[in-house]
């Protein structure tokens, strides 16, 4: 009866959390450099998905944040637009990294406690 | 390729114009690369929609590139910025309404409909002018507001000792008369400006017959109505300040301070010109009460009274603000 209710109320809950997740996602792949659509692509991939209006505006923010760089290949018949981690942007991706762990440990124990009783 | 040209100009023409380019050639690149990777047996022109169907509403994808706010003025700014143009929008219909009920005094010859009609014409352009200052200076202050946010964010964020103190009685400045000051200070300003006659003498010598003698010459006084809308801007400023911070503090008595010099200088700067004055005014009144020549004296030394009266009220402006801020500053 009020299962339609329930779905988009659990969507919206796992985009939440999901949005959490998609800037470490994002500074995970640019280690090496990747244009947008490459950087869509790989994710895909790896099966997280992110679609093409969030993940271009991000990447200009993050630019402006001084986390990525960035520099236009026009030498490719498709002027391309390429990010890669700035050494600012490594030392906060491995912070970052630090911080995840400890959550995941963090939030496996919750919910092992949750099992247990 | 109609479509796609379309779309990235939807996307675009809303945007910072030094973004523009470089985005327009992102999406490009990107629309292209999802073409490529469509690997359905459909027209390209199918394909096309599907593409850009995908990337979603142009607005929304603009909306995600555009960071700062589209607002001018904010939620938490919304309801001081509502409550001053409520005061002055109120306080510029009750001067102008003053001032024209006073002025139609002294232009009988033109008649109701005429008074009427320029009543509506100067009103509704003062309001609109009101409206127009008040909410270009709460957006400045959002913009600025913005910026002082954004750097606190990085500093260390938020500190128990930002909690604001509970105002101790004496320190909390009180918002009627914040109030009264602004409507007054827009009152005379719509006189000096729309009914500068209203300042005069007026004498009745015979029952239904009143005579009415300027104080200034309006001539030399209309050259002087820019200072006066300076000293009045200065005036609200200071008012919006006291609204602003509730409760006296330092920070609050230094710009009030500078304030109220800069204002005294400017309004004495205007009164010691000699000119100002009607220069007839001690003469004509005398010629109606007969008084003698000592008053004349009288007459120059009100004049000199009211600079003095200028400078005093300025000083004790001063010493008060400076002192309640220095007692209560925290």
């Amino acid at each position: 009866m009020e299962s339609k209710n329930t779905d988009a109320l659990f969507d919206s809950l796992v985009l939440e959390l999901r949005r959490g997740t998609i800037i470490i996602s994002v500074l995970s792949q640019l280690k090496k450099q990747q244009y947008g659509y490459s950087l869509i692509v790989r994710l895909q991939e790896k099966g997280v998905e992110i679609d093409a209006g969030t993940l271009y505006p991000l990447l200009r923010r993050l630019e402006k944040q001084e986390l990525l760089e960035s520099n236009w290949d026009v030498e490719s018949a498709k002027p391309r637009k390429y990010y890669k981690l700035s050494a600012y942007g490594n030392t906060i991706y491995d912070k970052l990294c630090q911080h995840w762990t400890e959550m995941v440990r963090k939030m496996d124990q919750l919910m092992n406690e949750e099992g247990v009783n | 390729m109609n479509l796609i040209d379309r779309y990235v100009y939807a996307v675009t023409k809303g945007l910072p114009y030094k973004q523009r380019e470089d985005i327009a050639k992102e999406i490009r690149t990107l629309i292209d690369d999802m073409l490529e990777q469509h690997q359905e047996d459909v027209p390209y022109e199918e394909k096309v929609k599907r593409v850009l169907l995908g990337l979603g509403d142009p607005e929304l994808l603009a909306d995600s590139y555009r960071e700062s706010k589209r607002y001018l003025i904010g939620p938490q700014n919304f309801e001081s910025y509502f409550f001053i143009l409520k005061i002055v929008l109120g306080a510029v219909f009750l001067g102008i309404t003053i001032a024209t009920v006073v002025g139609s005094f002294f232009e009988p010859q033109e008649g109701i409909i005429g008074i009427i009609t320029s009543y509506l014409a100067i009103l509704f352009s003062a309001l609109m002018q009101s409206f127009a200052w008040v909410t270009a200076a709460f957006a400045i202050a959002e913009y600025k507001g913005v910026n002082l946010l954004d750097k606190k964010d990085i500093k260390e964020g938020w500190s128990i000792a930002e909690l604001p103190q509970l105002p101790e009685k004496d320190a909390a400045i009180s918002k009627v008369e914040t109030v009264f000051a602004i409507i007054f200070s827009t009152i005379f300003i719509s006189i000096i400006l729309f009914a500068p006659q209203a300042f005069a003498a007026y004498i009745s010598s015979s029952p239904g017959n009143t005579i009415v003698i300027p104080v200034f010459n309006i001539e030399v006084l209309s050259r002087f109505k820019i200072l006066f809308v300076a000293i009045f801007i200065l005036g609200i400023l200071k008012e919006a300040l006291k609204f602003y911070y509730g409760r006296w503090t330092l920070k609050l008595s230094i710009p009030v301070v500078i304030l109220s010099v800069a204002s005294a200088v400017l309004t004495i700067s205007i009164f010691v010109n000699p000119d100002i004055w009607n220069a007839n005014f001690a003469l004509e009144v005398m010629k109606h009460f007969e008084i003698n020549i000592g008053e004349l004296n009288m007459w120059n030394s009100l004049k000199t009274g009211l600079i003095i009266v200028i400078i005093l009220s300025t000083l004790i402006e001063i010493v008060t603000s400076l002192y309640k801020g220095i007692k209560y500053n925290q």
